[in-house]
């Protein structure tokens, strides 16, 4: 088995739970879409790291997701959460970081609300709460 | 892990590298990924744009041996250093030409972007394609959010409605409101 490098940008997901989701073991699957940015489109919002998977269809790596969700967000600097029917439905957590290195991840679930499709969204850059909020509201 | 995928590679991380391919401490494997990731940038500093040209160089030449695209080893391209002014002359004058063709060589399509998508295990390039996607996954979760605020208002508009009956009885150190 051939060996590769890592190299993980500073403070990206790195020591994230959240970061296997953005493998190929995930980005594979058919039911998976997953998208990666950086660059100067990411740099004209103040953004470093933009990355994101849905994945419909699929509860078993829903769960997962959501599991790793949970686990990351536990120690949020701050956090607005919303659960239906008993599962977290839609979540937004600052996990903390300066300068470049803010992180935000933003969750939803749609299972309560009778699809089953899962969407996390892992954030960095220089932006705060307000503004990340913003590009959601 | 054996198995790790190469992520983000920031400049001090490719810096290193090539200080470290230039001392001949990389395996082929690590050159592979270094060339591929200078392949990849759009602008390269001056570190890293001589880097390609002699890696590029060095792929070259193996061709040229007869080799199977097995570029020169990195403690091959140690000695070369030791003639620095050597690798600069010969760097120089067929860099140009050598990162056109170190292109096809290398990856045999087009240099990806820096922003992608896998769509069902299909990796998607087109930036509009992408930014069309994230648009769509921020506009779902806006919608949501904006689910979650009216369920709030609606929530308030309900309490504001129960402290206005007359029915209610406030119990305070004054008694009786």
């Amino acid at each position: 088995m051939t060996a590769f490098i890592c190299v993980i940008q500073a403070y990206a997901q790195n020591g994230l739970n959240i970061a296997p989701f953005f493998s190929p073991e995930y980005t594979a699957r058919p039911e998976v879409t997953m998208l990666s940015l950086k660059g100067d489109k990411l740099h004209e919002r103040n953004l470093t790291c933009y990355r994101s998977i849905s994945v419909e269809g699929n509860p078993a790596v829903a769960d997962k997701i959501t599991a790793a969700v949970l686990k990351d967000s536990a120690d949020a600097r701050s956090k607005e959460v919303s659960y239906k029917k008993g599962e977290l439905y839609f979540g937004f957590y600052f996990l903390g970081g300066s300068d470049w290195h803010r992180r935000y991840i933003l969750y939803l679930n749609r299972r309560p609300a009778g699809k089953e499709k899962v969407t996390l969204i892992f954030i960095e850059g220089n932006v705060g709460e307000n503004t990340v909020k913003n590009m959601i509201r | 892990m054996d198995n790790l995928m190469i992520w983000i590679m920031d400049k001090s991380t490719r810096h290193e590298l090539i200080d470290r391919y230039f001392e001949g401490e990389l395996s082929l494997d690590e050159e592979r990924m270094l060339r591929s990731e200078l392949l990849r940038l759009t602008d390269p500093d001056n570190i890293e744009h001589e880097a390609l040209a002699v890696m590029s160089y060095s792929l070259l030449n193996a061709d040229k041996r007869g080799r199977e695209e097995e570029p020169r080893s990195g403690k091959d391209v140690a000695l070369l250093r030791r003639h620095r002014w050597l690798t600069y002359t010969a760097a120089a004058v067929i860099a140009a030409a050598v990162m056109t063709v170190g292109v096809t060589f290398l990856t045999g399509s087009s240099v990806r972007s820096d922003c992608y998508a896998y769509i069902g295990g299909e990796r998607i390039d087109d930036r509009e394609t992408v930014m069309r996607i994230l648009d769509s996954q921020l506009d779902e979760m806006k919608e949501a959010s904006e689910g979650i605020s009216r369920e709030i208002e609606s929530d308030l508009g309900d309490f504001r409605d129960a402290l206005k009956s007359d029915d209610i009885m406030f119990e305070s150190e004054n008694k009786r409101i």
